[in-house]
């Protein structure tokens, strides 16, 4: 196989999910990941973050438009997360970070990809909120947030009342809203949010 | 949210399900109650990015994936293609190469004494081989006469004594064939005299081409060799050792050992087989 057909086997991958070529890439790229964020102070759990973030970016890219490769797929991947990175460090400590001239390049040509990328890291942080609540609450918040409704809901998850279901969705979305506020990225989100509201 | 009815009032708001009345009314809430207004944002938010079944999807499968440990799989480049493409080639030829040559190949193995110079010639019962030359290309060099001894070609006599030698083999400017770098130099003879010579010692020495060699005593083959008597007068003396020479024109010399006078001189060429 080309190196080039394998760059858009992954790209296809993330626009499709397909878990087989997503395992792929993490098992192509993370050794560069890990590498490059323990170098600037951060630890394979950075690295694993990176790795999601840029993904999710590329998938919500990929939702309404191509990506046109300029290089391997692995640069251009490692080029974002580094990018990524760049700003996480910038945001913690105030200081100076090199941005990435080949990335700053692109964004600059599709400004999208500011967007695309600032709604990618609070989708993550909402997730990752979800994450932390419990089986039962979790299963119950994603049904109800794919719109399903309450009656379905209370069966599925086989609840005895719809008004235990009314109870039980409250408290967990109490619960997750408590877990997103505490995120120190929380505020970020609300800021931007007034501004499409 | 301070009760859940405060927080279907902001689901229902979202999703467009209150009469003009209740809108108007809970729009006017918004403007007045700024925690009301963060959870409508949050709400909002919260249904866009988690209520994509095919984002959460993804996102349950990133979050399976990335709790596995990682290991980089090895898909190599045209790079590390050639190279392990050359070292396998070099491994192969280092491994024919010390085959081909490693000690006890009795076909190849030339082990030889220091060159010392013909006078001195080391006492030796089986033939002792010079150091090995390496197989060079051909060289018109190697095979110009060597003027020293060119006329010297032929038998002599030694002093006033009557002694004369011939060698049968190699007969004079005889083409003898390399394999694989060496060389199997028959030299045999006879050695013609009235007097008795039994107790005496002859040498068989190879010279190159080179008379800066001849003349500073560098040979690169010598053995002593053992006469046998044949008939009245007439001692044979044969030897045929493995001598490892390049392509070139040799001169073999039978000296008396102790002797410097050649008592009898050939010539041969080497080529390769």
């Amino acid at each position: 196989m080309q190196q080039g057909d394998r760059d858009y086997e992954w790209l296809e991958a993330i626009r499709s999910g397909d878990k087989k070529g997503l395992t792929q890439l993490y098992q192509y790229v993370m050794p560069s990941i890990v590498k490059l964020v323990i170098r600037y102070g951060g630890t394979e759990e950075h690295a694993r973050d990176l790795f999601q973030d840029t993904i999710l970016i590329l998938y919500k890219k990929l939702q309404y438009s191509e990506i046109t490769l300029t290089s391997s797929f692995s640069t251009f991947f490692i080029a974002i997360c580094r990018n990524l990175w760049a700003n996480h460090l910038k945001k913690k400590s105030n200081n100076h970070v090199t941005f990435s001239d080949d990335i700053k390049s692109m964004y600059d040509d599709q400004p999208d990809w500011y967007e695309v990328e600032e709604q990618s890291l609070q989708t993550r942080m909402l997730y990752k909120a979800l994450n932390k609540l419990g089986d039962d609450c979790r299963q119950l918040l994603e049904l109800f947030f794919q719109k399903v409704p309450m009656d379905e809901i209370m069966i599925r998850m086989k609840y005895g009342s719809y008004e235990y279901v009314r109870r039980r969705k409250f408290m967990c979305k109490n619960k997750l809203i408590e877990f997103i506020k505490n995120d120190p990225s929380y505020k970020e989100l609300t800021e931007n949010q007034k501004g499409i509201l | 949210m301070r009760n859940p009815e405060e927080s279907e009032l902001i689901e229902k708001y979202l999703s467009d399900d209150l009469a003009k009345e209740e809108r108007m009314l809970f729009e006017k809430r918004l403007s007045a109650d700024q925690e009301l207004l963060e959870m409508v944002y949050l709400h909002q938010t919260l249904l866009r990015e988690l209520g994509d079944a095919k984002q959460l999807g993804l996102l349950n499968s990133l979050r399976e994936i990335t709790e596995k440990p990682y290991r980089k799989t090895f898909i190599p480049n045209i790079k590390q293609v050639v190279t392990a493409i050359l070292l396998l080639l070099a491994c192969i030829w280092c491994s024919w190469y010390f085959l081909a040559y490693k000690p006890g190949n009795s076909s190849r193995q030339i082990t030889a004494p220091e060159p010392v110079t013909p006078d001195v010639a080391p006492v030796i019962d089986t033939p002792k081989i010079t150091p090995a030359t390496p197989l060079a290309s051909l060289n018109p060099a190697d095979f110009q006469p060597n003027p020293s001894l060119e006329g010297l070609v032929g038998t002599s006599f030694r002093g006033d004594e009557p002694v004369r030698a011939y060698f049968a083999k190699p007969e004079q400017a005889s083409r003898l064939l390399s394999r694989n770098g060496a060389v199997r130099v028959t030299m045999k003879g006879s050695i013609l005299t009235t007097e008795s010579i039994v107790s005496k010692d002859f040498t068989l020495i190879v010279y190159s081409n080179r008379e800066t060699d001849f003349n500073a005593g560098k040979y690169l083959f010598s053995t002593q060799t053992i006469i046998q008597p044949a008939s009245d007068g007439e001692f044979l003396f044969s030897t045929s050792p493995l001598i490892k020479l390049k392509p070139g024109l040799y001169y073999i010399v039978l000296t008396e050992t102790g002797f410097s006078e050649p008592v009898a001189v050939t010539s041969f060429r080497v080529e390769q087989e």
